[in-house]
C-alpha cells in the first residue's frame, strides 16, 4: 500500500479483493446492511453537540473527545468502502454475476441536484434571476435570503474533497451553481424498473447485498465528513480558543489529541497555518482563497 | 481523427466541446452540451450534470460517484481514460460512445476556446 504524490493510496487489488472476501465472509450481511444505520448514528451523536456554543470548557472538552471518537469510529468506512467495493464487483463477476449493479437511487448528489432545482424554481417564482440573486447578495429580499441560507445549511457537507474550501455551505457556492446550470436544473430521471437478479450460490447473494451497503458508504463518505466539520467542529472553535489564550483558526492547526492533551503554543499552530497558507498548488486545486478561514470561522 | 479509448461506463454518445476540470469548485467555463473532463468527480458537481453532454473521468473505477451520477441522470460515460486531462484540450470537440469507451476528437472545425 503507498500513497503516491496526488495523495491518493494506491492498493495491491489481489490483496484487497482477498480482504474484502475474507470480511464478508467473517462477518455477518447483517452486519453489512447496519452500515448505513452506522453512520446515521454517528452523525446524530455529532448533530447533537451542536446545540449550545457557548458551553463552558468541561463541557467543550468533553463535546470535542466525543467529536473525536465519533469521526474515529467514522472516518475508516469511507477508506475500506473504496477499496473494497471494487474488490467486491470484481468477484462477483468472476463468479458469473452479470446483472444490474446495487447503486443507490437516487443517490446523494442526485438528492442535491434535485433539491438545487427546488430552490431555484422558487427563488424564480420571486421574479428575481439567478443571476441577480448572485450579483446582489447578500442584498436581496429577506425571504430569497433565508431559503438560500436554509439551503446551505441543510447541504453544508455538498463540496470539494478538502473539507475547508468552499462548497455548498456558503451561499454564493450556492447561488453560482444555480446561476451556472440555470434552465438545465433537475433531479435525476425517474429509475427504470429493476431488473431480476439470480444468483448462483448465497454467497454471491451476501456479497451482492454488501457491495450495495458498500457503495452507498463510499457516496457518502466525502459529504458526512465535511458535515461533521461544519456542524460539530466549527462552533467549537471559538470557546476552545477563548480559554487557550489562541484564535479560533488557530485551532484549526492543532490535532485532537493536541486540544485533548495540551496545545503546542500559539507561535507552533501560526507557523502550521503559514505553511498551510503558503501550499499554493493545494489551494489553488481546492479552489481555497486566503480569506477562506476568517470567512469559515465568522459565519 | 484520433481515437482514445477507455472503459465505457454508461451507454450513449454525445458529441460537444471538451471542458476540463482541474481545480475544485464550480466550474464557471462550462456551456451547455460540454464534455465533461475530470479526474474524479465529487457528488457536490450533481447539479452541472443534466447540462452536460457527457463525462469522461481519468479514474477507472466503474462504481465511483461520476458513474452512479451518469446512470441517474443518462449521461454516457467513460472512466479509466489515462491522462485524459493532458491529452484532451479545450479546443478539443469530441464524440463519446459510452458503450464502447471510444472518444473520437475531431478534426479542429475553429472552435475558439470555451468561456
Amino acid at each position: 500500500m503507498t500513497l503516491d504524490s496526488a495523495g491518493d493510496l494506491q492498493v495491491d487489488s489481489g490483496a484487497l479483493e482477498d480482504i474484502a472476501r475474507r470480511w464478508v465472509l467473517a462477518t455477518t450481511v447483517e452486519a453489512a446492511l447496519g452500515l448505513s444505520e452506522r453512520i446515521d448514528a454517528i452523525v446524530a451523536r455529532l448533530e447533537s453537540l451542536t446545540t449550545s456554543t457557548t458551553a463552558p470548557l468541561a463541557s467543550t472538552e468533553s463535546r470535542l473527545l466525543t467529536i473525536g471518537d465519533a469521526l474515529s469510529e467514522f472516518m475508516p468506512l469511507p477508506i475500506l468502502a473504496k477499496m473494497f467495493i471494487g474488490a467486491m464487483l470484481a468477484w462477483l463477476r468472476r463468479h458469473g454475476f452479470d446483472g444490474p449493479l446495487p447503486l443507490p437511487s437516487p443517490s446523494p448528489g442526485a438528492r442535491l441536484a434535485a433539491d438545487l432545482a427546488t430552490l431555484a424554481e422558487r427563488c424564480a417564482a420571486t421574479g428575481i434571476s439567478p443571476a441577480e440573486l448572485r450579483d446582489r447578495w447578500p442584498g436581496v429580499p429577506p425571504e430569497v435570503a433565508a431559503m438560500v441560507r436554509q439551503f446551505a445549511a441543510d447541504h453544508c457537507g455538498f463540496g470539494p474533497l478538502a473539507w475547508e474550501a468552499p462548497g455548498f455551505d456558503e451561499p454564493s457556492f450556492v447561488l453560482e451553481a444555480m446561476v451556472l446550470s440555470a434552465g438545465h436544473l433537475r433531479g435525476p430521471e425517474p429509475r427504470q424498473e429493476p431488473i431480476a437478479t439470480v444468483f448462483n450460490s448465497s454467497l454471491a447473494a451476501a456479497v451482492y447485498l454488501a457491495l450495495g451497503s458498500w457503495i452507498d458508504v463510499a457516496e457518502r463518505g466525502i459529504l458526512m465528513v465535511r458535515r461533521s466539520f461544519h456542524i460539530s467542529i466549527l462552533p467549537l472553535l471559538a470557546p476552545t480558543a477563548s480559554v487557550s489564550g489562541v484564535t479560533p483558526i488557530d485551532i484549526l492547526f492543532a490535532r485532537f489529541d493536541e486540544i485533548a492533551d495540551g496545545l503546542p503554543s500559539p507561535s507552533v499552530l501560526r507557523m502550521r497555518r503559514q505553511r498551510y497558507e503558503t501550499s499554493t498548488s493545494y489551494l489553488d486545486r481546492n479552489g481555497i482563497k486566503p480569506e477562506r478561514l476568517d470567512h469559515l470561522v465568522a459565519a | 481523427m484520433t481515437v482514445i479509448k477507455g472503459v465505457g461506463a454508461c451507454p450513449g454518445k454525445a458529441c460537444g466541446p471538451v471542458a476540463k476540470l482541474v481545480s475544485e469548485g464550480i466550474p464557471t467555463h462550462i456551456v451547455a452540451g460540454s464534455i465533461l473532463v475530470v479526474r474524479v468527480v465529487h457528488p457536490y458537481l450533481a447539479p452541472l450534470f443534466p447540462m452536460l453532454g457527457g463525462v469522461v473521468v481519468e479514474d477507472g473505477g466503474v462504481l465511483q460517484h461520476a458513474v452512479i451520477l451518469a446512470r441517474e441522470f443518462r449521461l454516457p460515460a467513460i472512466v479509466g481514460v489515462r491522462e485524459a486531462l493532458t491529452r484532451l484540450i479545450e479546443t478539443d470537440k469530441v464524440c463519446i460512445d459510452g458503450a464502447t469507451g471510444e472518444i473520437d476528437i475531431l478534426p479542429n472545425q475553429g472552435l475558439g476556446p470555451q468561456k
